[in-house]
Parts: C-alpha cells; sequence; structure tokens
C-alpha cells in the first residue's frame, strides 16, 4: 500500500469511529427517540473533524461537492425528488399486496387514517424540498466525504458495499429500538443489521450515483429527505390497528419498503454507469 | 459566478457581520428555558418566535441593501460587456438570496434538533422553519423585480405600499372575518397550537401552495430581472 493509500485508510476508519462514537454516545447519553433528528448530523461532524485532524485539504471548491450544479443537471434533482416518492409508492403498494386477504384494503383505503395521510402526502413533497438540509449532514458525511476516500481503496463496487455497510451499522442504536423492522424478528438484532446494510448498499448505490452525476450532493440530501418524509404513504394502505409488535407485519413491511425497489434502481444505476465506462473506452 | 459571488462576500461583509448576530437567536432560544418562570407551555411560543426572527434579521441585515452598492450605470454597462453578462450579475444576487435563506434554514432545523435533545418538552417546529423558508423566498420573488427596475429606494417604497394594501385587506377581514382565536392571546396561542399538532385542512393547503410557488416564482422573478436590468440601469446614477 502506497503512503497516500495508508493515509486515506487511516481518514476512513477515523471518520467511521467518529461518526459512529458519536452517534453511539448521543443515544447512550440521551434516552428515548429525542436525539433522533440531531444525531442525523454526526457524519457531517465526523468528516468536519477527520478533515482537520488529518489536515485533509480538499483540492479545490468543487472538491466540497457544495455546489447546486443546476445546468444541464436540473434532471437529477427530479430524480432525487422522484425516487423518494417512488420507493414508499411501491413499498406501500407491495406491503397492500403482501397483507392481502389480512384485512379489507377497500375498506382501509377510504378510512380516516388513509384520507388524513393522502391530504398530507402533497405537503411532505413540498417539506422534503425545503426542509432538505435536515439530512444534508448525513449524506455530506457518507456520499460527499466517505464514498469518494474508499473509492481511492478499492474498486467502486467493494467501496459502494463497504459504505453501506458502515452507513447500516451506524444505524444500530435505532434498529436496537426497533426501527424499520421491529424488534421481535429473529435472530434480532443481527437480522436487523444485515437488512439495514443491505438497504443501505442499494440505497447508497443511487445516492451516490446521483452524487457523481452532479457533481453535488444536494440531490442526494433532496432524495434521503424525500424516502423519509414521504413514508406517509405507508398509512395509506397498513391500517393504524396493525399489531406494533408482530413480527409479521414489521419485518415484512420493512422488507418491502426497503430492499425490492432499492435494489432494481442499484441494479439500473450500475449498469447505465458500466455502459457509460464502455462507451467512453471505446471512443478514446 | 464564483467571482462574482465572492464579490458579494467582500461588499456586504458588513451585513453579513450583522447578520451574523441571529446566531444570537438559537442561543437564546437555549437560556430562556433556564429561567425560573418558564413553563413547558412557553416552549411552543418559543418554537414559534426564533426561527421567525432569525428569518427577519437576515432579510433586513443582508438583502435588504443587495443591489445598493451596484446601482450605478458604470457598473451596470461593465457587468453587461462582460462574458458573464447582465444574467450572471442578476443569478450572483438571488444566489446569494437563496444562500443566505438556506443557511438560516439549516441554523434553524439544527437549532430546533438540539432544543429537542436539551429539553424533552419541546415540540419541534419544522412546520414553522418550512413555511417561513417559503415566504422568505415568496416576497423577495416580489421585492427584487421592483428594486432591479426601479432602484432600491424606490422598489422598496413600491413594497411599502404593497404591504400597506396586505395590511388593508387584513384590517377588512379583521372587521368582517371569524377572529375567535384573536379573543385573547391564551386563545390565540392554543389555537396555534392545536394547528401546529392537528393541521386543518386550510392549513395544509396554504401550506402545500406556498412550498409548490416559492421557488417557481423565485426562478421566474429571476428571469424577470435579468429583462428589467438594463432598463433599470438608465435610472441609476452615473
Amino acid at each position: 500500500m502506497t503512503s497516500e493509500k495508508k493515509l486515506e485508510a487511516v481518514r476512513v476508519l477515523l471518520y467511521t469511529v467518529i461518526a459512529c462514537g458519536l452517534c453511539y454516545g448521543l443515544f447512550a447519553a440521551v434516552p428515548g427517540e429525542q436525539q433522533t433528528s440531531l444525531v442525523m448530523f454526526t457524519p457531517l461532524t465526523a468528516a468536519i473533524l477527520t478533515r482537520i485532524i488529518t489536515k485533509d485539504k480538499p483540492r479545490d471548491a468543487k472538491d466540497l461537492l457544495l455546489g447546486l450544479e443546476l445546468k444541464g443537471k436540473l434532471r437529477y434533482y427530479l430524480y432525487a425528488v422522484g425516487f423518494g416518492i417512488l420507493l414508499n409508492l411501491i413499498g406501500a403498494a407491495l406491503c397492500a399486496a403482501w397483507f392481502y386477504g389480512r384485512y379489507d384494503l377497500a375498506e382501509q383505503l377510504s378510512s380516516e387514517n388513509a384520507r388524513a395521510a393522502l391530504k398530507t402526502l402533497p405537503f411532505s413533497i413540498c417539506a422534503s424540498v425545503y426542509l432538505v438540509f435536515i439530512c444534508f449532514g448525513e449524506e455530506y458525511g457518507w456520499r460527499a466525504y466517505l464514498t469518494p476516500k474508499l473509492e481511492k481503496l478499492m474498486p467502486e463496487g467493494a467501496a459502494l458495499i463497504v459504505q453501506g455497510i458502515i452507513w447500516g451499522m451506524w444505524h444500530k442504536p435505532v434498529l436496537d429500538m426497533g426501527l424499520n423492522f421491529g424488534k421481535e424478528t429473529p435472530l434480532f438484532p443481527w437480522l436487523n443489521y444485515a437488512l439495514m446494510c443491505i438497504s443501505c448498499i442499494f440505497i447508497g448505490t443511487f445516492l451516490t450515483w446521483l452524487t457523481k452525476k452532479t457533481g453535488s450532493i444536494y440531490p442526494a440530501a433532496l432524495c434521503h429527505s424525500a424516502v423519509d418524509l414521504c413514508n406517509i404513504m405507508l398509512s395509506i394502505v397498513i391500517p393504524a390497528d396493525l399489531p406494533k409488535n408482530d413480527p409479521s407485519v414489521n419485518l415484512p413491511v420493512g422488507v418491502l419498503l426497503m430492499i425490492p425497489f432499492p435494489m432494481i434502481t442499484a441494479v439500473i444505476c450500475l449498469v447505465m454507469t458500466a455502459r457509460e465506462k464502455k462507451h467512453s473506452e471505446a471512443v478514446t | 459566478m464564483q467571482g462574482l459571488l465572492f464579490k458579494e462576500l467582500i461588499v456586504h461583509k458588513k451585513n453579513l457581520l450583522a447578520g451574523g448576530m441571529v446566531l444570537g437567536f438559537p442561543l437564546m432560544g437555549i437560556l430562556i428555558p433556564l429561567q425560573d418562570d418558564f413553563e413547558d407551555g412557553n416552549f411552543i411560543y418559543l418554537g414559534m418566535v426564533i426561527p421567525i426572527m432569525m428569518f427577519a434579521a437576515v432579510g433586513m441585515a443582508v438583502q435588504g441593501s443587495l443591489f445598493l452598492p451596484d446601482e450605478n450605470r458604470r457598473w451596470a454597462y461593465f457587468i453587461a460587456s462582460t462574458p458573464k453578462e447582465v444574467e450572471g450579475q442578476v443569478r450572483s444576487k438571488y444566489l446569494a438570496v437563496l444562500i443566505s435563506t438556506f443557511a438560516v434554514n439549516a441554523l434553524c432545523i439544527f437549532w430546533d434538533n438540539l432544543e429537542g435533545v436539551i429539553y424533552p418538552k419541546y415540540t419541534s417546529v419544522t412546520s414553522i422553519i418550512y413555511a417561513a423558508t417559503c415566504v422568505q423566498l415568496i416576497l423577495r420573488s416580489i421585492e427584487i423585480p421592483f428594486i432591479v427596475r426601479f432602484g432600491t429606494k424606490r422598489g422598496l417604497d413600491i413594497k411599502a405600499k404593497m404591504l400597506v394594501a396586505a395590511a388593508f385587506a387584513v384590517f377588512v377581514y379583521l372587521l368582517f372575518g371569524d377572529i375567535s382565536m384573536f379573543g385573547s392571546l391564551d386563545k390565540f396561542w392554543e389555537w396555534v397550537t392545536n394547528v401546529m399538532k392537528d393541521p386543518t385542512d386550510t392549513v395544509l393547503t396554504v401550506f402545500t401552495v406556498i412550498g409548490v410557488l416559492a421557488l417557481p416564482m423565485f426562478y421566474a422573478s429571476y428571469r424577470i430581472s435579468v429583462k428589467l436590468y438594463m432598463k433599470g440601469a438608465e435610472h441609476y446614477d452615473k
């Protein structure tokens, strides 16, 4: 390993330790869920601290990925919001299909809960744009700092897998609380960690593709924001009175929401990237 | 573009320093609940007031004097002759407004999260931050083309007249509309709390409409300002 690669490896390790340390520490220090939003700033904090400690100066302003880069790239911002909406829409549709027969879907769609969720949905989509900085802290750490560092150490595919694992395990405290997959899954919490890492690898692939295509971190932040805020779509198809601690509810909902659509999107992004590389190699 | 944005930073550094006072508001938001006479019910007032004051402070300190330093004909003709042209000049102004608005937005979000961690009884006010961001962008979208066309002094004069017209409309509403929530201060804050916890259809619709309108209006305002810039420059001093 060259000395430059060794330094980058140290930076990745330091970043991971700081990001996960701050996250786990915040959850240990503050009980309950009130720190969940603040913890989303820990990857950004880790990126800044790692840069300062290891004297990692960016080559130029573009290296920081803080420009909007709208010219000719507005469609990627639309893809970002579209991904968030589609992930939740397709996830909700898959959940409705999975639970078919368990409850009356027509009755659920006309229920008070579903109507309230439908009314709030347009506002949630708008809010994902104007409250983008809720997710900026996470995306800056994972996409603008960690992933480029990993790509200097290993092939792109391996970097996407490693960033997904680190990002997934960073979610450990909330997974231990039952986020996404519940607490009653078989092999809890290890199955939850594995599923989260798999989901983060797929979603991270799309977010990395967005970041590279635009040279900006904002589409990834926008996408993450849309994924989180459009989650209300699940309330349209899933009754509020379905048992919350039932693994036959939580596990399928989590898996159907977070894995199929991101997996398909990740494959599409990888195929498109491979084709572009092949084309540019053929041209040169 | 980076050069023009850097120029804005240097020209407005005094305003930015004044705008930096906006950092005092979140600090106040953290210290005020430590007072003995602070009740849990006061968190809702704090959550509303701090973001609104931050947006208002930045609006006054940074954006009010955005075009003033460049309002002379020599600069206008010079910038029109450069590769960036009028579009670059106007774009740098609009970007400065967008950056300052979203910088306050980010600071408000961070403060809101921090407040929630420090004080468990605090209720998150992201809907207020969202609305304040949208309103800030809409107001600037309306105001800036007038400033570009008529100059800062006259443009702000026209804006003041528009605000008087809006105030008159509110006055007419107060005369004939439902004002039960204004019966007393407690009733008013109770109404606000209920709206935030369980927004009515009207509030949701208004929030959605301003969200859909704000950024497109901002862009449309930019295109209009580009067309009006040289007409406005003819009225500038030499």
